[in-house]
């Protein structure tokens, strides 16, 4: 049963006008997202705020909740009911709108995300999903720019500008290293791109013959890093230079969605290089013994997570370990060395599939 | 040149970054330094200079303090203040009256350092907790009552029946039990 099949029947059991309906429902489909996002940023806050005091020998949140985990719901709770300031200065327009441009890329990104197998875990199975992807996401920037300019405040200003410079450098290696997987699978499908991976680890884009995608796995690593503003990338928010980068003027309700859309954000480049590379909801061992070889239904539903879990603690891991780079450095690595190699790897990707016949 | 740069964009650099992560990586496994303070307390040092307590003689229940004033007069800043009678049946001058005020006390030792009897009578404990919403008044000042309170506490928490054997030559405290007090004068004595 699909999600909109789920809303469906829950709007069915409200007797409204028979031609509400599907507007309704939708509306409540989109709703039951929302919720799903909030509660994925609330646990992803919760873990980072843990793993990050493991590596550093701490506890992290220990005291609201067993082991803390109501800490973040508290948190989310106190930035719901602070003051929403707007500065004097600030173009109250653009300010207002600005964590909503963020938010809404982050959030359209989960209508064509591959949950699980078949069609019920994908909101809609889009036969573009890469492109809509990578299309979506760079809407942000706007919003990003937008929050720099309407605080009215140069430090905020030079973090929107860092952060566009960042990702629009960034998103082009990331799209290059996309463009491999896509050769292999020869579909922009997700939903056909995970079921090609389907039958265990040699299928995984990541090693599969003729052409295996480490190098592009690498590449849309680095660059995941920099699109979410992640460590050693997260120059626009390097807390020692720019107070807090674009979103210093904002507080309340309005942080809270650009908190939001960076968390959610996180968790999308973690499950875009899971679909891409390391099969989405298939199993690894599809002929293991019973539990572990299963994924139809919830079971694959499981694996994604399972694997997105690993790829997000990959993502905290390297925020724990490493610094950050300058923003020469930052500029040069992408210009200098991604995009070439990004190139390189199409090139191989495609001669290694027409020589091998893929 | 141009191969140095291979060599550190190939080899070197992803090296370094996977020995960073190799570091993080083994301190995710260690043990937490963390205390959670209230739930749990630490273990003091056995020399720690908490708050200061008064001691009984563990036989007789009478308070060991003599009435010298020693605390008193060496005191850098003047915080004991002792009122003292002769009593029937104490050993000295018995205090009626022991007030420390802990204000401006740097927690310092002398106190205790000085005192004379063979097991201590004013003794600097473990415990620290002694937050106090105002600083005249009662608040940081300890009184007989407080002392004696306190010094029955740290007792209880030091005897070597409880396994905890008193670290030889401490000047803060001295846990000597009533017999070995007596051999000790004795000794004297004779000497």
């Amino acid at each position: 049963m699909s999600l909109t099949q789920i809303a469906t029947f829950i709007v069915s059991l409200l007797h409204l006008p028979r031609k509400w309906v599907p507007g309704v429902s939708t509306f409540l489909a989109s709703l039951i997202i929302l919720g799903f996002i909030m509660v994925l940023v609330l646990t992803l806050v919760y873990l980072l705020r843990k793993i990050l005091g493991w590596i550093q020998v701490r506890l992290g949140p220990m005291i609201t909740g067993p082991q803390g985990m109501l800490q973040t719901p508290a948190d989310a709770l106190k930035l719901l009911l602070k003051e929403d300031v707007i500065p004097q200065r600030a173009d109250r327009w653009v300010f207002t709108l600005a964590p909503a441009i963020v938010f809404i890329p982050a959030y359209l990104v989960y209508l064509v995300m591959p949950f699980g197998r078949g069609e019920g875990l994908i909101a809609k199975d889009l036969n573009i999903g890469i492109l809509y992807i990578a299309g979506i996401t760079s809407v942000a920037v706007i919003g990003i720019i937008a929050a720099g300019w309407a605080s009215d405040n140069k430090y905020s200003l030079l973090g929107a500008m860092r952060s566009a410079a960042q990702l629009m450098t960034y998103e082009i290696p990331m799209i290059l290293a996309l463009i491999g997987p896509i050769l292999v699978a020869g579909t922009l499908r997700l939903q056909a791109l995970v079921e090609q991976q389907d039958g265990g680890l040699g299928n995984w884009f990541l090693f599969s013959l003729p052409a295996p995608q480490v190098l592009g796995f690498l590449i849309f690593l680095t660059a995941a890093l920099a699109e979410t503003n992640h460590t050693p990338f997260d120059l626009p928010e390097a807390e020692s230079e720019l107070v807090a980068g674009y979103n210093v003027e904002y507080s309340g309700m309005k942080f809270a969605l650009f908190f939001l859309a960076e968390f959610a954000n996180i968790f999308t480049a973690s499950a875009i290089a899971v679909v891409l590379f390391f099969g989405g909801w298939t199993s690894p061992f599809p002929d293991a013994w019973p539990v572990l070889g299963w994924d139809h239904g919830v079971f694959s539903l499981l694996w994604f997570f399972l694997k997105a879990s690993a790829m997000v603690f990959l993502f905290m891991w390297i925020r724990a370990s490493w610094p950050r780079v300058r923003i020469d450095q930052l500029m040069s690595l992408g210009w200098k060395l991604l995009i070439p190699l990004g190139i390189l790897n199409i090139a191989f990707t495609g001669g290694l599939l027409a020589l091998m016949g893929g | 040149m141009a191969k140095q740069i291979l060599k550190i964009v190939v080899w070197e650099g992803p090296k370094s970054l996977l020995a960073g992560l190799r570091v993080t990586w083994r301190h995710l496994w260690r043990k937490k330094v963390t205390l959670q303070y209230p739930d749990a307390y630490p273990e003091v040092a056995p020399r720690f200079r908490g708050l200061h307590g008064l001691t009984k003689d563990p036989e007789t229940g009478d308070l060991n303090c003599i009435g010298c004033l020693s605390c008193a007069r060496i005191c850098p800043d003047g915080l004991i203040t002792i009122e003292t009678e002769k009593r029937e049946g104490h050993r000295g001058r018995y205090p009626v009256n022991f007030t420390i005020n802990l204000g401006p006390c740097c927690f310092c030792g002398l106190c205790s350092e000085v005192c004379p009897t063979p097991m201590k009578s004013l003794i600097l404990s473990s415990e620290f907790e002694w937050a106090a919403y105002q600083r005249d008044g009662r608040n940081l000042v300890l009184t007989k009552e407080d002392l004696i309170a306190i010094g029955e506490r740290e007792v209880a928490r030091r005897s070597p029946r409880r396994g905890q054997p008193e670290e030889e030559g401490n000047p803060y405290f001295q846990f000597a039990p009533a017999k070995k007090k007596r051999e000790r004068v004795r000794k004297g004595g004779k000497a």
